[in-house]
């Protein structure tokens, strides 16, 4: 039984009747406005502000806690609400107050605004002008905040992404080891010294001495190898055979450039060629080398670095992927 | 009976010296009864019953202590090993077997299946048909947005500077509340390549998002240790505008490829060798660090390198084929 002013009035007349026993009506309705006020989660502590209280009953239509807007303490009362974008008009009247399952009667509100203004005075016509305007209110309310949520679900959503402690403490950890195991400066040497052997970087730098040593290096291996498997065959082949060979006078005083060196070499060779009767062709960089011992001494006496022409190997693309 | 046998075994494991000092008054009083006699026989080994083990003790000092006796013990054993190990090294001299090598993450791989042999036909098909040929085959030249989340913070702002000195023709804009999929359809109308946006939590940043543009695809990183120039000791001046060089190391799988040649995309083809200057995107274990140095040749087998610029690490986080699209992209690959 609801306990709001009509009915502790009934009550009162009813159980007592007029034997003069004062209900105490005040406390009574003042009580069911604490019992709003506190919900069932803080004891004690109320759902308010220092000067007003706030109604947590679902029908309220405020939600402020006053005599005038408590819906347990009103017997006709009327709210607003909303379920899924769609409104509906709650209304209760005192002769629904004894059938609880009846109570609320609910009318869906057209889309429309005002076309919904116009329905809810019509349901509530001839009813206290304080609920009929803050029904109204609170429709308005409604209906704009509907409008609100529509028009933010098309823009940006920022999603928030909850990090595992654990996790991001393991990839930390990680990425200490994997930084450790990099080595990036001894990485990125290497990879810098190879483009550099590679020729990626062209004339830039002037280091070929390590090149040409290598080279050289490779071509002395090769013709001592070659060498010696042609000097066997000549001391088989030579035996017997009569040769004039021209004297070799080089003056190093008259030496003073590279190219007269090679030329004379060239030229010794073209004689030598000429006179030898070994018809065995022997490859040019063999018989260069071949002079190789007997120019050995002049070599050592000074710095001179045997050049040889070797064909352009083709240059590789300067831009590397992997 | 199980703590009087335990207590007998351990004192007949260890000497008289181990008891005193860490026996609780209870035990000091049955301790003194059982040294006597151990200390009349010879220290035997642990007369535990079989299949105890120190877990099972559950008195939580008493297991501790018989822990840390255990530990002791084998620390002493190894290095008793080790010792030996040394000794026979020493005595063999040159004929010595060859030190073994010690086994780490990258030795102990399994192989991995999509490790890409460098002749492999398919792949190279695949690469001549996919979004970044047309950057491999000249025919566009990189063109970077740089931009942050919402009200960027002043670490993030100052990333985005720097970054747009390391990569050349990168431009850097503010992002004002504009959705990525309104500002896409503008780059690529403006002949943007690339847009880069980096993802900012709490004043630091912490993501990644590079996104190849006409419809290439898109990569979402973890961003971490992100040191600004001035935070890197012993570095050096700030960068000029020559364009450097690249280094992708690492980068074996089919997913390595494709992260490869995205980054491999932002630059532009002709490096300036001038300018030595190098951006490295190192990969080792799943984390892409990049740096920026750079280098001078002392001579023929030694380089110099000085880091200019900011470095980061970042963790490939999800690899989705079309432009940046969370809710419908199609996702090549994600992190689990």
């Amino acid at each position: 039984m609801q306990s709001d002013d009509v009915s502790d009035l009934l009550l009162y007349f009813v159980s007592w009747g007029l034997c003069g026993v004062t209900l105490p009506l005040k406390s009574r309705v003042f009580s069911l406005l604490a019992s709003c006020r506190s919900g069932s989660d803080v004891s004690g502590v109320p759902f308010a502000t220092k000067t007003q209280g706030f109604c947590r009953n679902e029908y309220n239509l405020t939600g402020l806690c006053n005599r005038s807007s408590c819906p347990l303490a009103n017997s006709q009362y009327a709210t607003i609400k909303e379920e899924k974008g769609q409104c509906y008009l709650y209304m209760k009247v005192i002769e629904r107050a004894a059938f609880p399952r009846r109570l609320w009667e609910r009318v869906r509100l057209s889309k429309n605004y005002e076309k919904a203004l116009e329905q809810i005075d019509e349901n509530l016509i001839y009813w206290p002008r304080f609920i009929r305007h803050k029904c109204k209110q609170r429709f308005t309310k409604i209906t704009q905040y509907l409008i609100r949520i529509r028009k933010l679900t098309l823009k940006r959503q920022k999603k928030l992404v909850p990090l595992s402690k654990k996790v991001e403490r393991r990839e930390k950890r990680r990425e200490e080891k994997a930084l450790i195991a990099a080595q990036l400066d001894n990485a990125i040497e290497k990879e810098l010294l190879e483009r550099l052997k590679q020729d990626t970087y062209g004339d830039i730098y002037n280091f070929p001495i390590h090149a040409f040593d290598k080279a050289l290096e490779q071509q002395d291996a090769e013709s001592d190898s070659s060498d010696a498997e042609e000097k066997d065959d000549e001391d088989d082949e030579d035996t017997g055979k009569r040769e004039f060979v021209e004297d070799e006078e080089v003056d190093e005083s008259d030496i003073s450039d590279f190219e007269d060196m090679d030329k004379l070499e060239v030229s010794s060779d073209d004689d030598q060629d000429d006179k030898s009767s070994c018809e065995e062709e022997k490859a040019f960089n063999s018989k260069h080398k071949g002079k190789a011992p007997l120019k050995g001494s002049l070599q050592r006496k000074r710095a001179y670095v045997e050049i040889e022409y070797e064909q352009e190997t083709e240059h590789v693309a300067k831009a590397k992927t992997t | 009976m199980a703590k009087a046998g335990d207590k007998s075994g351990g004192s007949g494991k260890k000497g008289l010296k181990r008891k005193a000092p860490t026996e609780e008054p209870q035990e000091a009083a049955v301790a003194e009864d059982e040294t006597t006699e151990s200390g009349a026989q010879p220290p035997k080994a642990t007369a535990f019953p079989p299949g105890f083990s120190i877990s099972e003790i559950k008195n939580k000092q008493r297991r501790h202590l018989m822990f840390m006796r255990w530990k002791q013990q084998q620390r002493k054993e190894k290095l008793a090993a080790k010792k030996k190990l040394k000794k026979e090294r020493e005595a063999l001299g040159d004929k010595a077997p060859p030190k073994p090598i010690p086994k780490t993450i990258d030795n102990q791989r399994v192989h991995d299946e999509t490790v890409v042999d460098p002749n492999d036909e398919e792949v190279a098909y695949d690469e001549a048909t996919d979004e970044f040929s047309s950057y491999f085959n000249r025919q566009t030249s990189p063109k970077i947005l740089i931009t942050t989340c919402d009200r960027p913070h002043g670490r993030t702002v100052r990333l985005c500077e720097q970054l747009s000195t390391v990569i050349p023709n990168a431009h850097v804009y503010y992002r004002r509340g504009l959705a990525l999929k309104k500002i896409i359809p503008q780059c690529i109308s403006r002949d943007f390549t690339d847009l880069m946006v980096i993802n900012e939590d709490r004043k630091v940043p912490n993501g990644l998002i590079l996104s190849h543009l006409p419809n290439g695809p898109t990569a979402h990183f973890k961003m971490s240790s992100v040191r600004l120039r001035k935070e890197i000791k012993r570095r050096g001046k700030d960068p000029t505008e020559h364009i450097p060089e690249i280094i992708l190391n690492n980068f074996t799988t089919r997913l390595g490829h494709s992260v490869g040649r995205m980054f491999a995309s932002l630059f532009p083809h002709n490096p300036e060798f001038v300018g030595r200057q190098v951006a490295t995107f190192h990969n080792q274990r799943d984390y892409i660090f990049f740096r920026f140095h750079r280098y001078i040749f002392k001579s023929e087998k030694k380089v110099g390198i000085q880091e200019l610029g900011p470095r980061f690490t970042l963790k490939l986080r999800s690899l989705q084929k079309g432009t940046f699209d969370s809710k419908y992209g199609e996702y090549e690959w994600v992190h689990k």
